[in-house]
């Protein structure tokens, strides 16, 4: 052994510490107070926005800034952001009787379990409120080490994004964009907003295949 | 190099690697859990400007200074109950790999029970994975005094889980 090369059982004692992981009810603590603190820091920048306006029209602008969603509600890369979020609670199961489809689903759109054929599978979920939207985002895995977040906008559409490229498949129009990194496709179903994000690695025809997948789950 | 926002969308990213190092620091599971909670409570609370593009080197020196205040806290605070010798909370978390949560429990136990030179060089290097010179640049010393503490801890660290094996297999033997 030289001067500074770690003992032989070294290591195996390391490996042992390294497969720890933070616990589920750790980020979820954390995670919350992101979110609060998030909030507090938004309505706080809304108040000073209008701190200059005078009397009522200030008192009138910063309840109605608060009472509904600003600029129409979130974008579709606020939405692809939750995709690249940490995994909050595990993945939810395949349906029973549809094994197609996950038991997860958003105004009716379900989650697609994508299985064997497609080599990305389920590994983890989370739930979050964008501007008062509801969004449910699953995490796909691939054999590969990859991961993908699915995302999908309660409500209304929202507003497709600008500099897009539009590809149709089997009916579906996916609109792709390339945002920090990350390949996105959005699309919709039932007039819900569906968001995958995913690592620049995948191509745009994978993405398009596994949307229009979805689209007829 | 000009600053720049941290970026808290992104601190989930480290969240695993911080856990490690505080358990590491405190050698208690729980005592890590709230120790990450409250170094990023502590990072969320105002925006951050950082002037290095290291933001896990950051986080850690958070980390750090975090647990020791809360250690001079705990030290001036008067105590009011002690758990029993030996007493081992259940862990309802690794309950399908019992024998590795105990291994792992035993090696964080070794890393928190190290001189905290020592104890600082191992976390930084080994447990959160900075560089020798990130690591001196976050303690304070020189990367050559970084290279020698890592030896001693890493040693030390091997040393106290041998004495640990040997112990349970001499209670194995006393049964």
């Amino acid at each position: 052994m030289t001067m500074h090369e770690p003992p032989p059982d070294y290591e195996r004692l390391l490996a042992v510490a390294e497969r720890e992981r933070a616990p589920l009810t750790l980020r979820e603590r954390v995670e919350a107070d992101r979110s609060r603190l998030a909030t507090r820091a938004a309505i706080s920048r809304r108040l000073r926005l209008s701190g200059v306006l005078a009397g009522a029209a200030a008192v009138v602008g910063v309840v109605v800034g608060l009472a509904v969603p600003g600029d129409g509600g979130p974008t579709v890369l606020e939405a692809a952001g939750l995709g690249v979020k940490p995994a909050l609670a595990a993945a939810p199961p395949v349906h029973k009787s549809r094994p197609d489809t996950l038991e997860a689903s958003v105004g009716g759109v379900d989650f697609p379990a994508w299985g064997t054929d497609e080599r990305w599978t389920a590994s983890g979920r989370r739930s979050d409120e964008l501007d008062g939207r509801k969004t449910e985002t699953v995490f796909y895995d691939s054999s590969r080490g990859s991961r993908l977040g699915y995302t999908i906008v309660d409500g209304d559409p929202l507003p497709w994004p600008e500099n897009a490229k539009t590809v149709t498949r089997r009916g579906v129009a996916v609109h792709l964009l390339r945002h920090d990194g990350r390949l996105i496709a959005v699309w919709r179903v039932h007039d819900r907003t569906c968001v995958i994000s995913a690592p620049a690695t995948v191509s745009e025809s994978r993405l398009v295949r596994l949307a229009s997948i979805a689209t007829y789950t | 190099m000009p600053a720049r926002r941290l970026d808290p969308e992104h601190l989930g990213d480290h969240i695993d690697r911080l856990y490690r190092a505080a358990w590491g620091l405190c050698g208690s599971r729980e005592e890590a859990e709230d120790l990450v909670q409250d170094t990023f409570a502590r990072v969320l609370a105002r925006p951050r400007l950082l002037r290095s593009g290291d933001d896990l080197g950051y986080l850690l020196q958070v980390l750090r200074n975090t647990f020791i205040s809360s250690r001079r806290t705990a030290a001036r605070r008067p105590r009011t109950s002690a758990m029993p010798e030996g007493f081992e909370p259940a862990d309802v978390r690794s309950t399908t790999q019992p024998d590795a949560a105990l291994e792992a429990r035993d090696v964080y136990a070794a890393i928190a029970a190290l001189a905290p030179d020592f104890r600082d060089a191992l976390v930084a290097v080994d447990l959160v994975g900075l560089s020798y010179g990130e690591a001196g640049k976050l303690l304070g010393v020189k990367e050559a005094t970084i290279t020698s503490r890592l030896h001693r801890a890493r040693t030390q660290v091997s040393a106290a889980m041998r004495a640990e094996l040997g112990q349970d297999q001499s209670r194995e033997g006393v049964i």
